[in-house]
């Protein structure tokens, strides 16, 4: 409870900042409730101008129709302003908190992202966000207008007849406990319901996505049945879903009648009495209606305000999440471009279980460091802790003389370029690709960059050129064009210390070939980690760092580790020896 | 996908009537409720028109035939008490019995609409499930399941909603209307003038805004395409210290999309107020006309006031009418989109094709295919050994990967095209189930399916023993791997399961296929996220545990492709070359050239040693 209202306050945090609209919005419903109210007031009164005696008073009447035609006038004019109003608040709300949302998401540590699913990140700055909108337009203009109209015509009735009206309060309770009943056990089901219904969704995703594979592995009955059976659990629970919803418009309908058939009785009774005038009593029906529509709206309202809440709420996490440590000031760099010094290093994703220990390195300008390993021993963790996308738990790293939590990361980042195996490319013109590092490139810079890492030739072949417009993920490009595009951008660029990792996914040998001779090219007096995979590289690196199980296990140059006897030998000969190399 | 062949009017017709079998009487009943609750509601006003003429009136008045049996108006003006008693009462019990209409309405709706898409998506499904592989190639995947999700649910809308609206407002407006008309024709005449202009001006509002909301829509997708990007490429953003541009792209397209929902929300506060204004003016004029009516004594007051009751009862729907029937366009849509799937041809087998145990040498025998015109291979000749490895090596679009899916059958060659035998018999004479049976693919990216590894792994042969599971995993290295998981061989792989690595997944695929125990395997490269020395095992655990096997692999690795019996080097779609590893050694030719770049050598030597040692 206590989150919640930290939500709400959150929530009107954001709101508070457009108060002017609110305001006007809240006006304008008081004037369009008030004058709503008011007009069954004006037509009882006509009503009773025209049966008081056997004579009309038709002037009077006029009179009154002329009222109610300007009071409609401006109710209409009031729910319109009304409406942009809440419209243009909810939507800048929305505007700020995702652009909030998306400025924090660039400030969070690596740890925070890689730890959670994009997809999921992304529905919280997307979805999550709409549904919060939709509550809180809802919000705005149901829930006040509701409950406006509920103290409005209380105090009408009020007004009218104090008896009639505390018959009208009375059922007031058995309206609210039906529909909260139905309300809660409805709203159950329908969460069931969207659950089993995304279940279904995400299989039919999947089948349909990898017929090939349930073809070729002709498994289409199995697939059919594990539809039918979620299909059947779908069928189930919307039936029960539908039990309840169906109950709640008819109960909710059958007390109206019950408010309606009370004050209609009692109304007519004084009316006898001569406590009331018929127009009164019509005017008082009219109220009785009035007032127990807001009570059908208002529980669905406020199972939409908590959903819009919890939604709100996953947004507020993201935001909130912990960023990562400010960055200091820039800092003059005192060493020798290109130096790295890595110093009793430890380092854990997982607190209780240690990963790198007193890890130390000292590599020289232009030096190459091959890092070699079976599958998964960690090498993309040396890359984190390097670019800084990770800090380390103990020990320091040191580039160019200086500390690296001691200068900007981006100064950092700016002196390593990085081409990994699972490239990425934005959907974008290749130029914009290209230039990523430096967007006010020349054409002429980029064609160089795409022409030192081989790219030019096939990029001149593209139906547009640089200007190609490539899809999301690279679209149409192969997996070896896309790896010469990360070069190119990393070559525009040209940083003093390079970070590179060889493919081993499948890429046509001449392609492969480009790629290393690309490599090869940047290589040349920079400072390069290079994630090996051929024994050329191995054998030309300067230090080899052998990792298993996360930890860097052995580190010297190809000889050294050889006569150790160690690991390195052990992989060596199995994998290079035995089998033959390893292109 | 856009060469739509659109359905005919009748086709659409009888595409919904074949769907709507089984829930036919659902909807008849809930037709019926709704029609009896409409009459229920008309009697409220009944009431209290008699109440108030015969209890408050002084006019001359009349009381109904069936009422005269029991009371008589003076009887009612001499006892207001009980006449006000009895009239709640009726109140009451009609209020009960129209809730009871409404539920029986709701209920029958429901089931009805849970049925009819159930079978909508059930044939669906089902005839995706036997569509030829060439067709699910042709069409994308996020389209089809956009056509069995949202364009069904608009369809399920259109019937089960939209056309049940249509009638039920259709029928409250004539019974409305028609009981209005029998109490005051003039009074009457005048409301129905509004019913036309009401309901027209909210159609047409809602045909132009439509579009609108598709762009608002549309405008959405970009930003969760923005973010997306972003997440993906987070290392590659921050590597290049992108944030702040990337935090600029992003705003542009918020602020594209808030702009749009304000404009969209501005022209629908103008709709919702002039809409307003509009009911309330013809109510006004009815109530001004009617009291008029009243005093000249053509109208009873109770008269009066049912008149009103009925003439505001009719608003809402008539406005509600208009927005219904300019969305109704959109179902032909999507009735087009679905109708195009159904109508779309299963895979069949030829007549007489047989169910045979795949023996004997595979032969490519003059192979022409490709796709949409553009030829892929080009009049490919070779001969697959019984038991022998036989590996391909080819560039990008050279024509490997068709080669697999032919001899799958996922595509099938077409007369004039060549053919392709096993041990003497057409491929297209075997039933399709039979063959896939009886070879093993892996495929480059591999896929897992979200269940358990145990059950993707057992996907192709469902009652394996536990036993006979770990003894692939154990040949294909992933035993050891899969063990390490928390919840070991029952762990959820995917989006809600444990994330494995391309190498892990790889490998998975790897003891699936194994455990078909397919008399002809194919590897569509599918080691190449494997390191190398987990490479070396998985093909030497092969080589002892698949003797018998038809093998084929295909790989960019020279040290792959050497230890094969045969090696067809593809190129262009054409045969180049084909022979043992030696032999294509001997000749200048891709091979060689490709050998030669991949081993230096060094690493010649140290083959040469290592074969020696």
């Amino acid at each position: 409870m206590a989150k919640k209202n930290g939500t709400l306050k959150k929530v009107l945090r954001y709101v508070s900042r457009y108060w002017g609209f609110l305001l006007v919005s809240l006006f304008m419903a008081l004037i369009s409730v008030a004058l709503t109210l008011y007009v069954p007031i004006l037509v009882g009164r006509a009503i009773d101008c025209a049966v008081g005696a056997g004579q009309v008073d038709f002037p009077a009447i006029g009179k009154i129709l002329v009222q109610v035609a300007v009071a409609v006038g401006i109710t209409a004019a009031a729910q319109w302003v009304m409406n942009v109003m809440n419209n243009h608040m909810t939507y800048h709300v929305v505007e700020d908190v995702r652009r909030r949302a998306f400025s924090h998401l660039q400030k969070l540590p690596l740890s925070y992202l890689d730890s959670h699913p994009p997809g999921e990140t992304v529905s919280r700055v997307i979805s999550d966000v709409d549904q919060f909108a939709d509550g809180l337009l809802l919000g705005f203009t149901q829930l006040f207008t509701g409950a406006m109209t509920i103290l409005g015509t209380l105090l009408f009735m009020l007004v009218i007849s104090p008896k009639i009206m505390l018959v009208v309060v009375l059922i007031t309770p058995v309206s609210l406990l039906v529909a909260n009943f139905i309300a809660k056990r409805t709203y159950d089901m329908f969460a069931l319901q969207s659950k089993t219904r995304g279940e279904q969704t995400a299989l039919l995703d999947e089948v349909i996505g990898e017929q090939k594979l349930v073809q070729a592995f002709g498994c289409e009955e199995r697939m059919l049945e594990a539809f039918d059976e979620v299909n059947d659990r779908l069928e189930k629970c919307s039936l029960r879903a539908i039990f309840f919803s169906s109950i709640t418009n008819p109960a909710t309908r059958f007390v109206n009648s019950l408010v309606y058939a009370g004050v209609g009785l009692v109304g007519a009774l004084t009316v006898i009495g001569g406590g009331l005038t018929v127009g009164g009593l019509v005017s008082f029906l009219s109220y009785a209606n009035q007032y127990t529509k807001p009570f059908n709206e208002i529980s669905g309202v406020i199972t939409e305000l908590q959903n819009a809440l919890a939604c709100a709420g996953r947004v507020f996490d993201l935001m909130e999440a912990e960023p990562e440590t400010p960055d200091p000031a820039p800092v003059e760099e005192c060493g020798e471009r290109g130096s790295v010094a890595i110093r009793q290093v430890a380092f854990s994703y997982d607190k209780g279980k240690k990963l790198i220990q007193n890890f130390n390195l000292q590599v020289q300008p232009g030096q190459r460091i091959a890092i070699v390993g079976p599958t998964g021993c960690g090498k993309t963790t040396l890359i984190n802790l390097l670019m800084r996308f990770y800090d380390v738990d103990g020990g320091s790293i040191t580039v160019n003389g200086v500390e690296t939590r001691k200068m900007p990361r981006r100064q950092l980042r700016s002196q390593i370029g990085m081409v990994l195996q699972d490239t990425w490319l934005k959907s974008g013109t290749i130029r914009e690709n290209i230039a990523m590092g430096k967007p006010y490139a020349t054409q002429a810079e980029v064609e160089a960059a795409a022409k030192a890492a081989h790219a030019h030739s096939f990029i001149r072949r593209l139906p547009q050129g640089y200007d190609t417009v490539i899809g999301e993920s690279g679209g149409s490009l192969s997996q070896g064009q896309k790896q010469l595009l990360c070069i190119a951008r990393v070559m525009l660029c040209l940083p003093p210390m390079l970070i590179l990792d060889e493919a081993t996914s499948s890429i046509d040998t001449r392609t492969e070939q480009k790629i290393q001779a690309a490599f090869q090219r940047m290589m040349e007096g920079r400072t390069s980690f290079i994630v090996a995979h051929r024994l050329s590289t191995i054998e030309q690196a300067d230090v080899i760092l052998v990792m298993k199980d996360g930890q860097v296990i052995e580190q010297g140059n190809h000889e050294s580790l050889l006569r150790k006897g160690g690991f390195y030998a052990e992989l060596y000969e199995s994998q290079f020896v035995q089998e033959g190399p390893k292109p | 996908m856009e060469t739509q062949n659109k359905l005919s009017r009748r086709e659409k017709t009888n595409l919904i009537l074949r769907y709507l079998r089984g829930c036919i009487g659902f909807f008849t009943v809930a037709l019926l409720c709704a029609c009896l609750g409409m009459v229920f509601n008309a009697l409220t006003p009944q009431i209290i028109k008699i109440t108030v003429d015969s209890v408050l009136g002084t006019a001359e008045t009349e009381l109904p035939q069936f009422l005269q049996r029991w009371f008589s108006v003076e009887q009612l003006r001499g006892e207001p008490l009980t006449a006000l008693w009895v009239a709640a009462g009726a109140v009451l019990a009609v209020a009960a019995l129209r809730g009871l209409c409404t539920y029986g309405q709701r209920v029958n709706l429901s089931k009805g609409s849970e049925t009819f898409v159930k079978n909508i998506r059930d044939a669906l499904y089902r005839h995706i499930q036997y569509l030829s592989f060439d067709w699910h190639t042709a069409h994308a995947t996020g389209d089809i399941i956009q056509r069995c999700t949202s364009d069904v649910d608009v369809i399920r809308n259109f019937v089960c909603n939209q056309l049940v609206e249509v009638f039920r407002t259709v029928f409250l407006i004539v019974l409305y209307m028609s009981i209005m008309f029998s109490m005051n024709l003039k009074l009457s005449c005048i409301a129905a003038l509004f019913i036309p202009i009401v309901g027209l001006s909210s159609g047409v509002f809602y045909k132009k805004i439509s579009s609108r909301f598709q762009i608002a829509d549309e405008a959405e997708g970009a930003l969760t395409t923005c973010a997306q990007e972003n997440l993906t490429g987070v290392r590659v953003v921050r590597a290049f210290g992108r944030e702040r541009y990337e935090v600029d792209r992003f705003n542009a397209r918020n602020n594209r999309f808030s702009q749009l929902w304000i404009k969209l929300g501005r022209l629908l506060s103008v709709y919702w107020a002039s809409g307003t204004f509009l009911t309330c003016l013809q109510v006004m004029t009815i109530i001004l006309a009617g009291t008029v009516e009243t005093v000249r004594g053509n109208m009873t007051l109770g008269a009066f006031l049912a008149f009103i009751t009925y003439n505001e009862a009719l608003s809402w729907p008539v406005r509600s009418l208009g927005r219904v029937l300019s969305d109704m366009s959109k179902a032909g849509v999507s009735i087009d989109r679905v109708g195009y799937i159904l109508k779309a041809e299963e895979e069949s087998d030829a007549p007489g094709a047989e169910e045979k145990p795949l023996e004997g040498d595979i032969v490519f025998d003059h192979v022409t295919f490709g796709y949409g015109g553009q030829p892929v291979l080009k009049d490919v000749s070779f001969t697959i050994p019984q038991g022998k490895t036989f590996a391909v090596l080819g560039g990008t679009g050279s024509g490997k990967s068709t080669m697999v899916h032919l001899l799958d059958r996922l595509y099938d060659l077409k007369e004039g095209e060549g053919r392709i035998t096993i041990g003497g018999t057409d491929l297209r004479q075997i039933q399709r189930k039979a063959l896939r049976k009886q070879i093993g693919l892996v495929l480059q990216e591999p896929f897992l399916f979200s269940q358990t590894i145990q059950e993707n792994i057992a996907a192709t042969h469902p009652d394996a023993t536990e036993e006979e599971l770990r003894r692939m995993t154990q040949i294909a290295c992933v035993d050891e791997a899969i063990t390490e998981f928390s919840d070991g061989y029952n762990t959820l792989v995917g989006e809600r399961g444990v994330t494995l690595s391309g190498g892990q997944k790889q490998r998975i695929a790897i003891a699936r296929m194994l455990l078909q125990k397919a008399p002809v395997m194919i590897f569509d490269d599918s080691l190449s996220a494997v390191d190398a020395e987990t490479d070396t095992k998985i093909r030497a655990a092969l080589r002892e545990n698949v003797a018998g096997a038809t093998v084929i692999l295909i790989s960019h690795r020279v040290t792959t492709l050497m230890q094969a019996d045969c090696i067809l080097v593809l190129d262009d779609g054409k045969v180049a070359d084909i022979g043992s590893h030696s032999e294509l050694i001997s000749r200048p030719g891709i091979y060689r050239d490709i050998y030669d770049i991949q081993m230096s050598s060094d690493d010649r030597r140290l083959i040469e040693e290592g074969g020696n040692g």
